[in-house]
Protein backbone atom coordinates (compact mmCIF):
# COMPACT_ATOMS: atom_id res chain seq x y z
CA UNK A 1 0.00 0.00 0.00
CA UNK A 2 2.90 1.98 1.16
CA UNK A 3 4.45 1.42 -2.12
CA UNK A 4 1.64 2.07 -4.30
CA UNK A 5 1.04 5.80 -2.66
CA UNK A 6 5.11 6.25 -2.97
CA UNK A 7 5.52 5.04 -6.87
CA UNK A 8 2.03 7.30 -7.57
CA UNK A 9 3.86 10.45 -5.72
CA UNK A 10 7.04 9.60 -7.66
CA UNK A 11 5.70 9.68 -11.01
CA UNK A 12 3.47 12.97 -10.47
CA UNK A 13 6.98 14.19 -9.45
CA UNK A 14 8.37 13.04 -12.58
CA UNK A 15 5.70 13.82 -14.82
CA UNK A 16 5.42 17.69 -13.39
CA UNK A 17 9.37 17.32 -13.92
CA UNK A 18 8.61 16.83 -17.51
CA UNK A 19 6.48 18.86 -17.79
CA UNK A 20 8.36 21.53 -16.70
CA UNK A 21 11.54 20.76 -19.08
CA UNK A 22 9.04 20.82 -22.01
CA UNK A 23 7.82 24.22 -20.98
CA UNK A 24 10.87 25.87 -20.51
CA UNK A 25 12.27 23.87 -24.14
CA UNK A 26 9.33 25.50 -25.76
CA UNK A 27 9.96 28.73 -24.14
CA UNK A 28 13.38 29.00 -25.03
CA UNK A 29 12.10 27.78 -28.83
CA UNK A 30 10.22 30.52 -28.98
CA UNK A 31 12.52 33.20 -27.73
CA UNK A 32 15.15 32.11 -29.80
CA UNK A 33 13.26 32.05 -33.28
CA UNK A 34 11.87 35.65 -32.08
CA UNK A 35 15.60 36.66 -31.83
CA UNK A 36 17.07 35.08 -34.46
CA UNK A 37 14.29 36.69 -36.82
CA UNK A 38 14.38 40.23 -34.87
CA UNK A 39 17.88 40.07 -35.62
CA UNK A 40 17.96 39.73 -39.65
CA UNK A 41 15.25 42.19 -39.48
CA UNK A 42 16.76 44.97 -38.00
CA UNK A 43 20.63 44.28 -38.00
CA UNK A 44 20.19 42.63 -41.97
CA UNK A 45 22.95 45.40 -42.73
CA UNK A 46 25.63 43.33 -40.70
CA UNK A 47 25.04 39.81 -42.77
CA UNK A 48 28.08 38.51 -44.01
CA UNK A 49 26.64 35.18 -45.32
CA UNK A 50 23.88 32.96 -44.96
CA UNK A 51 24.04 32.92 -40.83
CA UNK A 52 26.64 34.68 -40.24
CA UNK A 53 27.29 38.37 -39.10
CA UNK A 54 29.51 40.87 -38.06
CA UNK A 55 27.64 41.64 -35.09
CA UNK A 56 25.43 38.44 -33.45
CA UNK A 57 23.11 40.00 -30.63
CA UNK A 58 21.14 36.32 -30.07
CA UNK A 59 24.62 34.77 -29.01
CA UNK A 60 24.01 36.51 -25.70
CA UNK A 61 21.04 34.43 -25.20
CA UNK A 62 22.76 31.14 -25.54
CA UNK A 63 24.05 32.13 -22.56
CA UNK A 64 21.75 34.00 -20.69
CA UNK A 65 18.74 31.47 -21.29
CA UNK A 66 21.64 28.60 -19.68
CA UNK A 67 21.73 30.76 -16.87
CA UNK A 68 17.32 31.31 -16.38
CA UNK A 69 16.58 27.63 -17.25
CA UNK A 70 19.36 25.67 -17.07
CA UNK A 71 20.05 22.54 -19.61
CA UNK A 72 16.57 22.55 -20.54
CA UNK A 73 17.32 25.54 -22.34
CA UNK A 74 19.72 23.49 -24.45
CA UNK A 75 17.38 21.41 -26.02
CA UNK A 76 15.00 24.13 -27.07
CA UNK A 77 17.73 26.01 -28.64
CA UNK A 78 18.69 23.03 -30.38
CA UNK A 79 15.48 22.51 -32.04
CA UNK A 80 15.13 26.03 -32.34
CA UNK A 81 18.42 26.05 -34.63
CA UNK A 82 17.34 22.97 -36.56
CA UNK A 83 14.18 25.01 -37.26
CA UNK A 84 15.64 27.50 -38.69
CA UNK A 85 18.05 25.63 -40.59
CA UNK A 86 15.30 23.55 -42.42
CA UNK A 87 13.37 26.27 -42.93
CA UNK A 88 16.10 28.09 -44.74
CA UNK A 89 16.78 25.26 -46.98
CA UNK A 90 12.90 25.11 -48.38
CA UNK A 91 13.22 27.57 -51.09
CA UNK A 92 9.23 27.53 -51.67
CA UNK A 93 8.47 28.12 -48.32
CA UNK A 94 6.15 30.91 -48.44
CA UNK A 95 4.50 29.42 -51.37
CA UNK A 96 0.44 28.17 -50.16
CA UNK A 97 1.04 24.53 -51.55
CA UNK A 98 3.61 23.61 -49.24
CA UNK A 99 2.64 22.39 -45.41
CA UNK A 100 4.31 20.66 -42.85
CA UNK A 101 4.36 17.32 -44.23
CA UNK A 102 5.15 18.39 -47.48
CA UNK A 103 8.46 19.86 -46.17
CA UNK A 104 9.26 17.15 -43.59
CA UNK A 105 9.19 14.31 -46.86
CA UNK A 106 11.53 16.36 -48.71
CA UNK A 107 14.12 17.09 -45.61
CA UNK A 108 13.59 13.37 -45.17
CA UNK A 109 14.32 12.61 -49.07
CA UNK A 110 17.56 14.81 -49.12
CA UNK A 111 18.54 13.99 -46.06
CA UNK A 112 18.51 9.95 -46.77
CA UNK A 113 20.44 11.14 -50.51
CA UNK A 114 23.32 13.16 -48.94
CA UNK A 115 23.73 11.98 -44.91
CA UNK A 116 26.55 14.79 -44.84
CA UNK A 117 23.65 17.63 -44.74
CA UNK A 118 21.54 15.49 -41.98
CA UNK A 119 25.12 15.45 -40.40
CA UNK A 120 25.53 18.88 -40.69
CA UNK A 121 22.21 20.30 -39.40
CA UNK A 122 22.75 17.91 -36.41
CA UNK A 123 26.43 19.51 -35.34
CA UNK A 124 25.01 22.96 -36.22
CA UNK A 125 21.96 22.28 -34.13
CA UNK A 126 24.31 20.91 -30.79
CA UNK A 127 26.86 23.54 -31.25
CA UNK A 128 24.44 26.38 -31.17
CA UNK A 129 22.00 24.92 -28.39
CA UNK A 130 24.91 23.77 -26.43
CA UNK A 131 27.57 25.48 -26.29
CA UNK A 132 26.42 28.47 -23.96
CA UNK A 133 26.26 25.48 -21.29
CA UNK A 134 29.91 23.73 -22.10
CA UNK A 135 31.37 27.19 -21.98
CA UNK A 136 29.90 27.02 -18.05
CA UNK A 137 29.96 24.07 -17.20
CA UNK A 138 34.20 24.80 -18.05
CA UNK A 139 34.72 27.96 -16.12
CA UNK A 140 31.97 27.93 -13.48
CA UNK A 141 33.16 25.52 -10.68
CA UNK A 142 30.61 21.98 -10.91
CA UNK A 143 29.92 22.06 -7.46
CA UNK A 144 27.57 24.94 -8.11
CA UNK A 145 24.79 23.08 -9.90
CA UNK A 146 22.20 25.81 -10.30
CA UNK A 147 23.31 29.16 -12.19
CA UNK A 148 19.84 30.66 -11.18
CA UNK A 149 20.60 34.30 -9.03
CA UNK A 150 24.29 34.70 -11.62
CA UNK A 151 22.56 36.27 -14.00
CA UNK A 152 22.02 39.65 -11.68
CA UNK A 153 26.14 39.34 -10.38
CA UNK A 154 27.71 39.15 -13.95
CA UNK A 155 30.72 40.86 -14.30
CA UNK A 156 32.80 41.80 -17.10
CA UNK A 157 35.52 39.23 -16.30
CA UNK A 158 32.82 36.29 -16.25
CA UNK A 159 31.15 37.46 -19.33
CA UNK A 160 34.01 38.05 -21.44
CA UNK A 161 35.31 34.49 -20.38
CA UNK A 162 32.27 32.78 -20.91
CA UNK A 163 31.56 34.72 -24.33
CA UNK A 164 34.74 33.65 -25.51
CA UNK A 165 34.68 29.65 -25.01
CA UNK A 166 30.88 29.83 -26.26
CA UNK A 167 31.71 31.86 -29.36
CA UNK A 168 34.99 29.35 -30.12
CA UNK A 169 33.42 25.98 -30.00
CA UNK A 170 29.80 27.45 -31.99
CA UNK A 171 31.83 28.78 -34.58
CA UNK A 172 34.81 26.07 -34.51
CA UNK A 173 31.59 23.51 -34.74
CA UNK A 174 30.36 25.47 -37.66
CA UNK A 175 32.88 25.27 -39.25
CA UNK A 176 33.48 21.65 -39.43
CA UNK A 177 30.00 21.68 -39.93
CA UNK A 178 30.20 23.30 -43.27
CA UNK A 179 33.35 21.98 -44.15
CA UNK A 180 31.27 18.45 -44.64
CA UNK A 181 28.82 20.63 -46.93
CA UNK A 182 31.58 21.25 -49.16
CA UNK A 183 35.44 21.59 -49.25
CA UNK A 184 36.39 25.14 -49.12
CA UNK A 185 38.48 25.74 -46.71
CA UNK A 186 39.41 29.11 -47.72
CA UNK A 187 35.66 30.09 -47.86
CA UNK A 188 34.85 28.23 -44.33
CA UNK A 189 38.30 29.53 -42.59
CA UNK A 190 36.63 33.14 -43.43
CA UNK A 191 33.36 32.25 -42.60
CA UNK A 192 34.43 30.92 -39.27
CA UNK A 193 36.54 34.00 -38.20
CA UNK A 194 33.73 36.57 -39.36
CA UNK A 195 31.50 34.61 -37.26
CA UNK A 196 33.86 34.17 -34.27
CA UNK A 197 34.33 37.88 -34.18
CA UNK A 198 30.23 38.48 -34.64
CA UNK A 199 29.71 35.63 -31.68
CA UNK A 200 32.32 37.63 -29.42
CA UNK A 201 31.27 41.08 -29.83
CA UNK A 202 27.44 40.22 -30.14
CA UNK A 203 27.46 38.06 -26.78
CA UNK A 204 29.50 40.47 -25.09
CA UNK A 205 27.16 43.77 -26.04
CA UNK A 206 24.47 41.43 -25.36
CA UNK A 207 24.99 39.92 -21.98
CA UNK A 208 26.05 43.37 -20.47
CA UNK A 209 23.01 44.72 -21.69
CA UNK A 210 20.77 41.95 -20.06
CA UNK A 211 23.13 42.24 -16.75
CA UNK A 212 22.51 45.41 -16.13
CA UNK A 213 18.62 45.34 -17.40
CA UNK A 214 18.30 42.56 -14.63
CA UNK A 215 20.10 44.47 -12.36
CA UNK A 216 17.94 47.34 -12.75
CA UNK A 217 14.67 45.55 -12.39
CA UNK A 218 16.16 43.68 -9.31
CA UNK A 219 16.34 46.71 -7.37
CA UNK A 220 12.86 48.41 -8.60
CA UNK A 221 11.80 44.92 -7.31
CA UNK A 222 13.31 45.48 -3.65
CA UNK A 223 12.32 48.90 -3.48
CA UNK A 224 8.68 48.47 -4.28
CA UNK B 1 64.52 41.68 -20.06
CA UNK B 2 64.33 44.66 -22.89
CA UNK B 3 66.68 42.38 -25.10
CA UNK B 4 64.81 39.42 -24.57
CA UNK B 5 61.46 40.55 -25.07
CA UNK B 6 62.77 42.14 -28.04
CA UNK B 7 64.35 38.87 -29.55
CA UNK B 8 61.28 36.57 -28.61
CA UNK B 9 58.81 38.84 -30.15
CA UNK B 10 60.76 38.75 -33.56
CA UNK B 11 61.40 35.17 -33.31
CA UNK B 12 57.52 34.37 -32.84
CA UNK B 13 56.67 37.28 -35.35
CA UNK B 14 59.41 35.34 -38.32
CA UNK B 15 58.29 31.98 -37.25
CA UNK B 16 54.43 32.48 -37.32
CA UNK B 17 54.12 32.66 -41.12
CA UNK B 18 56.63 29.51 -41.09
CA UNK B 19 54.49 27.76 -39.34
CA UNK B 20 51.00 28.21 -39.90
CA UNK B 21 51.30 29.93 -43.64
CA UNK B 22 48.27 27.37 -44.15
CA UNK B 23 46.08 29.59 -42.13
CA UNK B 24 47.44 33.15 -43.52
CA UNK B 25 44.76 35.37 -45.01
CA UNK B 26 46.04 38.41 -45.99
CA UNK B 27 50.30 39.28 -45.86
CA UNK B 28 50.67 39.85 -42.36
CA UNK B 29 47.07 38.36 -40.97
CA UNK B 30 47.10 34.84 -40.09
CA UNK B 31 43.84 33.48 -38.24
CA UNK B 32 46.45 31.65 -35.51
CA UNK B 33 48.80 34.74 -34.84
CA UNK B 34 51.38 32.71 -31.59
CA UNK B 35 52.98 36.28 -31.33
CA UNK B 36 49.88 37.99 -29.71
CA UNK B 37 50.20 35.27 -27.65
CA UNK B 38 53.79 36.28 -27.05
CA UNK B 39 53.03 39.61 -26.57
CA UNK B 40 50.84 39.16 -23.45
CA UNK B 41 53.11 36.39 -22.14
CA UNK B 42 56.03 38.91 -22.47
CA UNK B 43 53.69 41.69 -20.59
CA UNK B 44 52.42 39.41 -17.81
CA UNK B 45 56.15 37.94 -17.36
CA UNK B 46 58.36 41.40 -17.84
CA UNK B 47 55.66 44.17 -17.22
CA UNK B 48 56.90 47.55 -18.61
CA UNK B 49 60.28 45.96 -19.81
CA UNK B 50 58.63 43.54 -21.94
CA UNK B 51 56.20 45.88 -23.88
CA UNK B 52 59.09 48.06 -24.07
CA UNK B 53 60.89 45.40 -25.85
CA UNK B 54 57.49 44.52 -28.19
CA UNK B 55 57.31 48.05 -29.23
CA UNK B 56 61.07 48.11 -30.13
CA UNK B 57 60.67 45.17 -31.98
CA UNK B 58 57.22 46.68 -33.65
CA UNK B 59 58.86 49.73 -34.52
CA UNK B 60 61.91 47.95 -35.78
CA UNK B 61 60.11 46.13 -38.26
CA UNK B 62 56.90 48.28 -38.87
CA UNK B 63 59.57 51.05 -40.21
CA UNK B 64 59.80 49.31 -43.18
CA UNK B 65 56.43 48.41 -43.40
CA UNK B 66 55.24 51.95 -43.83
CA UNK B 67 58.34 54.04 -44.35
CA UNK B 68 56.33 56.31 -46.03
CA UNK B 69 53.94 57.39 -43.00
CA UNK B 70 55.87 57.98 -39.33
CA UNK B 71 52.86 58.19 -37.59
CA UNK B 72 50.92 55.51 -38.62
CA UNK B 73 54.39 53.61 -38.13
CA UNK B 74 54.55 55.20 -34.16
CA UNK B 75 51.18 54.34 -33.04
CA UNK B 76 51.16 50.98 -34.28
CA UNK B 77 53.95 50.68 -31.60
CA UNK B 78 52.28 52.29 -29.28
CA UNK B 79 49.20 50.16 -29.93
CA UNK B 80 51.20 46.69 -30.32
CA UNK B 81 53.71 47.06 -27.47
CA UNK B 82 52.29 48.95 -24.95
CA UNK B 83 48.19 47.98 -24.81
CA UNK B 84 48.92 44.55 -23.67
CA UNK B 85 50.69 45.99 -20.98
CA UNK B 86 47.94 49.22 -20.27
CA UNK B 87 44.75 47.00 -20.32
CA UNK B 88 46.77 44.71 -17.89
CA UNK B 89 47.67 47.37 -15.41
CA UNK B 90 43.83 48.54 -15.49
CA UNK B 91 42.05 45.53 -15.45
CA UNK B 92 43.99 43.16 -13.12
CA UNK B 93 44.94 46.35 -11.24
CA UNK B 94 48.75 45.03 -11.29
CA UNK B 95 51.21 47.07 -9.21
CA UNK B 96 55.24 47.06 -9.68
CA UNK B 97 54.87 43.26 -8.60
CA UNK B 98 57.25 41.01 -9.88
CA UNK B 99 56.29 38.02 -13.00
CA UNK B 100 55.42 35.36 -10.39
CA UNK B 101 53.06 37.47 -8.43
CA UNK B 102 51.14 38.94 -11.87
CA UNK B 103 50.65 35.42 -12.56
CA UNK B 104 49.47 34.15 -9.73
CA UNK B 105 46.87 36.96 -9.45
CA UNK B 106 45.31 35.58 -12.46
CA UNK B 107 42.71 32.79 -12.39
CA UNK B 108 40.72 30.99 -15.95
CA UNK B 109 38.63 33.70 -16.14
CA UNK B 110 40.03 36.53 -15.85
CA UNK B 111 42.95 35.36 -18.12
CA UNK B 112 40.31 34.47 -21.09
CA UNK B 113 39.02 37.52 -20.03
CA UNK B 114 42.04 39.42 -20.72
CA UNK B 115 42.97 37.37 -24.01
CA UNK B 116 39.69 38.83 -25.42
CA UNK B 117 39.98 42.19 -24.61
CA UNK B 118 43.88 42.20 -25.82
CA UNK B 119 42.63 41.21 -28.87
CA UNK B 120 39.92 43.08 -29.49
CA UNK B 121 42.28 45.95 -28.81
CA UNK B 122 44.89 45.03 -31.04
CA UNK B 123 42.58 44.43 -34.14
CA UNK B 124 40.67 47.21 -33.36
CA UNK B 125 43.45 49.16 -33.11
CA UNK B 126 45.38 47.89 -36.41
CA UNK B 127 42.43 48.33 -38.74
CA UNK B 128 41.21 52.10 -36.99
CA UNK B 129 45.08 52.87 -38.30
CA UNK B 130 44.30 51.11 -41.90
CA UNK B 131 41.50 52.75 -41.93
CA UNK B 132 43.06 56.26 -41.48
CA UNK B 133 45.93 55.39 -44.05
CA UNK B 134 43.14 54.76 -46.59
CA UNK B 135 41.65 52.34 -48.62
CA UNK B 136 45.00 52.90 -50.90
CA UNK B 137 47.38 52.23 -48.43
CA UNK B 138 45.44 48.90 -47.49
CA UNK B 139 44.73 47.57 -51.12
CA UNK B 140 48.54 47.74 -51.77
CA UNK B 141 48.90 45.44 -48.41
CA UNK B 142 46.29 43.27 -49.42
CA UNK B 143 43.74 44.36 -47.24
CA UNK B 144 40.94 44.71 -48.98
CA UNK B 145 37.85 44.85 -47.15
CA UNK B 146 38.58 46.33 -43.88
CA UNK B 147 35.48 44.31 -42.00
CA UNK B 148 37.46 41.20 -42.91
CA UNK B 149 40.63 42.39 -41.94
CA UNK B 150 39.72 43.22 -38.50
CA UNK B 151 37.81 39.85 -38.18
CA UNK B 152 40.69 37.59 -39.31
CA UNK B 153 42.77 40.00 -37.00
CA UNK B 154 40.97 39.20 -33.96
CA UNK B 155 40.26 35.59 -34.76
CA UNK B 156 44.20 35.12 -35.24
CA UNK B 157 45.12 37.03 -32.29
CA UNK B 158 42.39 35.27 -29.60
CA UNK B 159 42.73 31.89 -30.88
CA UNK B 160 46.68 32.59 -31.34
CA UNK B 161 46.80 33.61 -27.69
CA UNK B 162 44.67 31.12 -26.29
CA UNK B 163 46.83 28.37 -27.96
CA UNK B 164 50.06 29.83 -26.94
CA UNK B 165 49.10 30.02 -23.09
CA UNK B 166 47.22 26.77 -22.81
CA UNK B 167 50.11 24.81 -24.52
CA UNK B 168 52.29 26.71 -22.09
CA UNK B 169 50.52 26.00 -18.97
CA UNK B 170 49.85 22.33 -20.17
CA UNK B 171 53.71 22.00 -20.68
CA UNK B 172 54.19 23.57 -17.11
CA UNK B 173 51.94 20.66 -15.60
CA UNK B 174 53.74 17.98 -17.58
CA UNK B 175 57.26 18.86 -16.97
CA UNK B 176 57.20 21.64 -13.64
CA UNK B 177 56.28 20.99 -10.29
CA UNK B 178 52.91 21.14 -8.63
CA UNK B 179 50.99 23.90 -9.73
CA UNK B 180 48.60 25.10 -7.17
CA UNK B 181 44.71 25.29 -8.54
CA UNK B 182 42.25 27.92 -7.58
CA UNK B 183 38.94 27.36 -6.50
CA UNK B 184 37.65 28.50 -9.18
CA UNK B 185 39.61 27.44 -11.50
CA UNK B 186 37.81 25.07 -14.08
CA UNK B 187 40.05 25.46 -17.70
Amino acid sequence: MMDSKLTDRENTTSRSGILQVSARSGLCFAIWITASLSHEWFLGFLHYRDGVDLLYLPHSLRIALVLAFGLSDALGMCIATATLILLAMAPDFTSPDVNLLSLMVTAAQVFIDKPSIFASLILQALASGCCGWLALRILVPSRQASYSGMLVNLDLKTILSVVTIASVTNSGVHAGAWLLLDADLGGASARFSVMLTGDVLGGVMGLVLITLNTRLFAREGKMT
Amino acid sequence: MLALSLLLWLLSWHANPWAFSFAEVYPGVNLLFLPHGMRVLLSLLFGFWGASGIAMASFLFHRNLWSDNPWASMITLLISGYCAWFAMKISLGLGNHSGDRRLEKLDSRSLIGLICLLALINSLGHVLILSTLGMKAAETQGHVKLNDTFAAMFTGDLLGTLIMLYALRMIIMVFGSKTKRGPNDGL
